[in-house]
This record gives structure tokens, C-alpha cells and sequence, in this order.
């Protein structure tokens, strides 16, 4: 009774549009009131709070505060510059430019859509005005924006790390390479259809306008490379390196590019309070959630039932990647993981799955749900900024979700590339 | 009456936006500082950590409930976009009594949680555990207020 009343109660907030932490709670609250047992009902704000109650979890307010400090003290312009530099000669330089601009803000920032968001509303327009066809612009931004959350930092792998109990410093290296290849596979597939359309290439920087784009770039263009560097040394944890990665920007801000002013630090921090507020509250109310499923025993029969269909590491895997990407095209990604991993999770270690594989795997599937149809919020932000209704932009962004799903494919099957940065730690 | 709420609304978002900043600024200086401690001074603190994970819980639980009055929130409405606009209306109240649900349940039985923890101390910091759990009724009551303000403008928009 108790599991039903759970379940209908979830699916029906979700579909009158609820915010996401009221789905959960409500269902939470509306089970708790049909337990076979009493339970009092403090246990609610008690989990919520303990749900927060994690040290690990604050790399997330510092990244996003990152993100949106970066685009407040005008590191976007500058970074867009240096890709210029680096690839804009090659066969469509500005979707070159795209992609690169995206991997870079990726390592700083947590937030696939922040990336859209910053870097689409510069660069749809240019792309427009250089010839491109908007559909094409607005499908390129969307999916080489996914390759945020997998290159570190990344939210969704800090929220699966403290899910699953596994090291987010080894998530987070294990991250680099698949984010590479998907970010790679972008570049081949822009560089193909460019060439077959004739969009256009921009003059090789040289010597000199690379030395002054690398200038003017280089305190926002180290922040990736000082993440991984004290990831890698194992000094810092996740969360002192965000902490670190704040005051870095803060001071580059401030001093160096001088763009910050404390008025414009304070709105940006105001801002983050509510944006923190909301999304930290989805992970919190989701673990009372999965704490109930718990209570009830779903995800130890959820497993024996799977696990008498098929033993077969393989097989387990290629059916989760199918079902994720389903989940993916209809629920909001962070809360698809955050509902589902309790439940998957006693399935991994019987069949002897790596966590921090898995991991990525999850966090990939979870960015191809960014910019399929009908959810698909990364493509919907890109199909605003660029005026394309989100029919022609998803067909457009077809090529691109097929080479996707081959980097997919690739790291599902060839786990030692995730799996090799983490081992050297 | 809708005017005399939208001061207290006003005064609530300010309150919530002045307290949470703050404690945002307080989190990245203590582990800021907990980072130097350790690794330049060697001379690790033990309350450090404490303060900003607790710091941490009061920016989520506030900003929570000013996330009804900002509308800004993660949520599905493809679906509900699709309905006619009296099921819409319907709907909007449905979710507002819903939320009134769930923030009474934080109020109350926060409020409980708060009171049974008086004597004991958060662990590192010496304060009673009470002002840490004390934030979710406080937040409780402020998406109310929130809610209520909303009810008497007969806004029911999705939030």
C-alpha cells in the first residue's frame, strides 16, 4: 500500500508540475502516512537536513558559483578568443570554435546550461550572421554544452559520488577522457558536415594573435588545469579545490581582469542562494525518498528480479543504458539519477560493475537527455536563443546524438579508458 | 490585506536573501581558511568544516522556500502547457495546497525536531543542535507566507 501510495503520489505531482523537491517530499510524506509501522513524521525535516549534511556536497555551491562568477567578470569572451585562435582555421571555424569554447568552460564551470546559456548567446548569433544554418547552430551549442558535466567539475558526478559512496576525486578523473572523446567526436562530425556545406573558415591566427589570445585568457584557461593538477596530486579534496577554484576567481575578477565590483560579487551570491537553495533541495528531499523505497525493500527485489533474467555483466549493461536514455528523453537528468541510483545500486557490486564506470556511464546518459525531445532542456535553452522551434533543432542535432552514442558505447564496453586517470591515483 | 502580506513577504525574501548570503560568504571563507590551515600552517582547526556544512544547511532550507516566491525551480510543465487553461487554473491550486502540505509538515514537526534536540551540541561548533534544525520551520513558515501571498494575487503559475 504504502509503495503504490508512494509511486502514484511521485508520478502524479511530476506531471502537474510540481517542483521537483515537493514531488519527492509529498511522496515521501503521503507514504510515510500508510506504513505498515508508525514512523514519526520528523523524520522528514530529519533526513532533509541530514541529506545536506554533507561535506562533500558543498563542491556544488562552489562550483556553480564559479560558473557564474566567470561569466559576470567577462571570462567568456576570452575564452571564446582563445578557441578562436586555436581552431577557428579549421573547415567551419566557428562551430570549431563552438565545441572547443564549451570543453574549456566545462572544466571550469558545473552547469551544462550556464554553458548554453553564456556561450550560445554569443555565439548563435555570430554563427547566424557567418552563414551557418540556425538549426545547425542551435543543435552544435546544445550537445557540445553536454560535454560540461562530463568533463570536470561536474554536479551530477559530485551527486552520484555521495549516492554511491565512491571517491568524487577519482569520479572526476575518471571523467577527463570520456569527456575528451565526446568533445573529439563533436569536432569530427562539426568538421564533416562543414565541409559538405561550405561553412566558412577564419584565417590562421598567427604567432602573435595567438600569444595575445593566450594573454588575455590564460588565469580563466589554467583554472581546468589547476582542478586537475591538485585533483591528481591528491592533495586537495573535491571541495577545498572548489573552495580554492572560488577564491582564484574571485581574486582573478577583482584584480586581474577587474571586471568584478562587489556590488556585482553580492547579486551574483544573491542569486546563488535561491539557485542553491533549489537544486541542493532535490538531492535532499530525494534521499528521503530513497530512504522510504529502502524502508520498503525495493531496491533488494528490484535486483533478485532483474538479476534472475540475466547474470550477464554485459547484457545488465547495455539494458540500463537503454532504460536510462528512455528515463532521459521524459525527467529532468539530476532527478533521474538521484530516484533511480538508490534503486540500482545492490544490483552493481553482485555482478561485479566498477562503481566509478558506472558512474560515468549514468552521467553520460544523463547529458544525451539534455537535448533529446520533448524534455530536453539544454536544446530548448539553445532553440530559444537561436529562434528554431525545437522540432527542426532536434533533427539537426541528430548527427551529433549519433556520435554520442558511439563514444557511449565505447566507454560502456572499454572500461579502462574511464577507468586508467583514477588508477594512478 | 494582499498589500499588508506583500510587505511581509518582502520583509521574509530580504530577510532570507540577507541571512543566506552570509552564510554562502561564510562557507567559502571557512574552507578557505580550513585549506591554508592545513596545508600551509599545518595546523588543522576542528570547527571549520563544522561551521560551513552548517552554514550550508541554512543557505539550502531558506533558499528552498524563496524559490516559491522567485519562481524558480526545477519542475515538468510540457505536460501541464498542453491542458486548457481552466485545468490549468485548477491545477495551480492543487499545487499550491500541495506545498501547503509539505511546508506544514516542516513547520510542525520541524519544529518538534528542533525542540527535542535543545541539549544537544553540534559537534565542533558547541552550539545546541537546535539552531541548526531551527531553519526548517523557519522555512516552513516563510513558504506560507509565500504561498499565501500568491493565493491572494491569484497567482497560480507554476512556481
Amino acid at each position: 500500500m504504502a509503495l503504490t501510495i508512494l509511486i502514484f503520489l511521485l508520478l502524479f505531482t511530476l506531471i502537474i508540475g510540481l517542483p521537483l523537491p515537493f514531488c519527492l517530499g509529498v511522496a515521501s510524506v503521503g507514504a510515510l502516512l500508510f506504513f505498515d509501522f508508525p514512523v514519526p513524521m520528523t523524520i522528514v525535516p530529519q533526513r532533509f537536513v541530514a541529506g545536506i549534511d554533507s561535506f562533500s556536497f558543498m563542491a556544488i555551491p562552489f562550483f556553480l558559483l564559479v560558473g557564474d562568477l566567470m561569466n559576470t567578470a567577462g571570462i567568456t569572451q576570452r575564452i571564446i578568443r582563445l578557441s578562436n585562435a586555436l581552431v577557428g582555421h579549421l573547415p567551419g571555424g566557428l562551430a570549431q570554435v563552438n565545441v572547443v569554447s564549451s570543453m574549456f568552460f566545462g572544466g571550469i564551470s558545473g552547469s551544462s546550461s550556464a554553458d548554453t546559456a553564456s556561450i550560445g548567446s554569443i555565439l548563435i548569433p555570430a554563427m547566424k550572421k557567418e552563414g551557418y544554418d540556425a538549426d545547425f547552430s542551435v543543435a552544435l551549442t546544445a550537445t557540445s554544452s553536454c560535454c560540461g558535466p562530463i568533463i570536470p567539475p561536474s554536479i551530477g558526478l559530485i551527486l552520484y559520488g555521495v549516492i554511491a559512496n565512491v571517491s568524487i576525486t577519482k569520479l572526476f578523473l575518471a571523467g577527463y577522457i570520456p569527456g575528451l572523446l565526446l568533445g573529439g567526436s563533436l569536432l569530427i562530425t562539426a568538421y564533416v558536415i562543414s565541409k559538405e556545406r561550405g561553412y566558412p573558415t577564419h584565417p590562421r591566427a598567427n604567432a602573435r594573435e595567438l600569444f595575445e589570445a593566450f594573454k588575455g585568457s590564460i588565469f580563466a584557461a589554467a583554472l581546468p588545469f589547476l582542478i586537475i593538477g591538485g585533483l591528481l596530486s591528491g592533495v586537495f579534496t573535491v571541495t577545498e579545490a572548489a573552495g580554492v577554484a572560488v577564491v582564484y576567481t574571485l581574486f582573478v575578477g577583482f584584480f586581474i581582469y577587474r571586471e568584478l565590483t562587489i556590488s556585482g560579487t553580492i547579486q551574483v551570491l544573491r542569486n546563488a542562494v535561491v539557485k542553491v537553495g533549489t537544486l541542493m533541495s532535490i538531492a535532499a528531499s530525494a534521499l528521503i525518498f530513497a530512504w522510504v523505497l529502502t524502508i520498503l525493500e525495493v531496491p533488494q527485489q528490484l535486483a533478485l528480479a532483474i538479476l534472475s533474467f540475466s547474470d550477464n555483466k554485459y547484457i545488465i549493461l547495455l539494458m540500463l543504458n537503454v532504460f536510462f536514455l528512455f528515463i532521459g528523453m521524459f525527467m529532468e537528468p539530476k532527478a533521474s539519477l538521484l530516484i533511480l541510483m538508490p534503486v540500482i545500486l545492490p544490483l552493481l557490486q553482485p555482478l561485479g560493475i566498477d562503481l566509478i564506470h558506472f558512474g560515468i556511464i549514468i552521467i553520460f546518459n544523463n547529458v544525451i537527455g539534455l537535448i533529446t525531445p520533448p524534455i530536453g532542456i539544454v536544446l530548448n535553452l539553445a532553440a530559444k536563443l537561436g529562434n528554431v522551434g525545437m522540432d527542426r533543432a532536434s533533427i539537426a542535432a541528430l548527427p551529433f546524438l549519433g556520435s554520442m552514442l558511439i563514444v557511449l558505447v565505447i566507454i560502456t564496453y572499454v572500461p579502462a579508458l574511464v577507468l586508467f586517470l583514477p588508477g594512478l591515483l | 490585506m494582499a498589500g499588508y502580506l506583500h510587505r511581509v513577504g518582502d520583509a521574509a525574501e530580504s530577510m532570507i536573501q540577507l541571512v543566506g548570503t552570509v552564510l554562502f560568504i561564510i562557507m567559502i571563507v571557512s574552507v578557505f581558511y580550513e585549506v591554508i590551515m592545513r596545508y600551509v600552517f599545518n595546523a588543522p582547526t576542528f570547527w571549520s568544516e563544522a561551521l560551513a556544512r552548517n552554514s550550508m544547511i541554512w543557505v539550502v532550507v531558506l533558499g528552498l522556500s524563496l524559490g516559491i516566491r522567485k519562481k524558480d525551480n526545477i519542475r515538468v510543465d510540457f505536460i501541464v502547457l498542453m491542458l486548457p487553461r481552466g485545468v490549468q487554473m485548477a491545477l495551480g491550486y492543487l499545487r499550491i495546497a500541495l506545498v501547503v502540505v509539505f511546508a506544514t509538515v516542516f513547520l510542525i514537526h520541524g519544529m518538534r525536531l528542533a525542540i527535542t534536540n535543545l541539549t544537544q551540541t553540534v559537534t565542533g561548533l558547541g552550539i545546541p543542535v537546535f539552531w541548526i534544525y531551527i531553519c526548517v520551520p523557519l522555512s516552513g513558515l516563510c513558504m506560507l507566507i509565500f504561498l499565501a501571498e500568491a493565493l491572494l494575487k491569484e497567482d497560480t503559475s507554476p512556481f
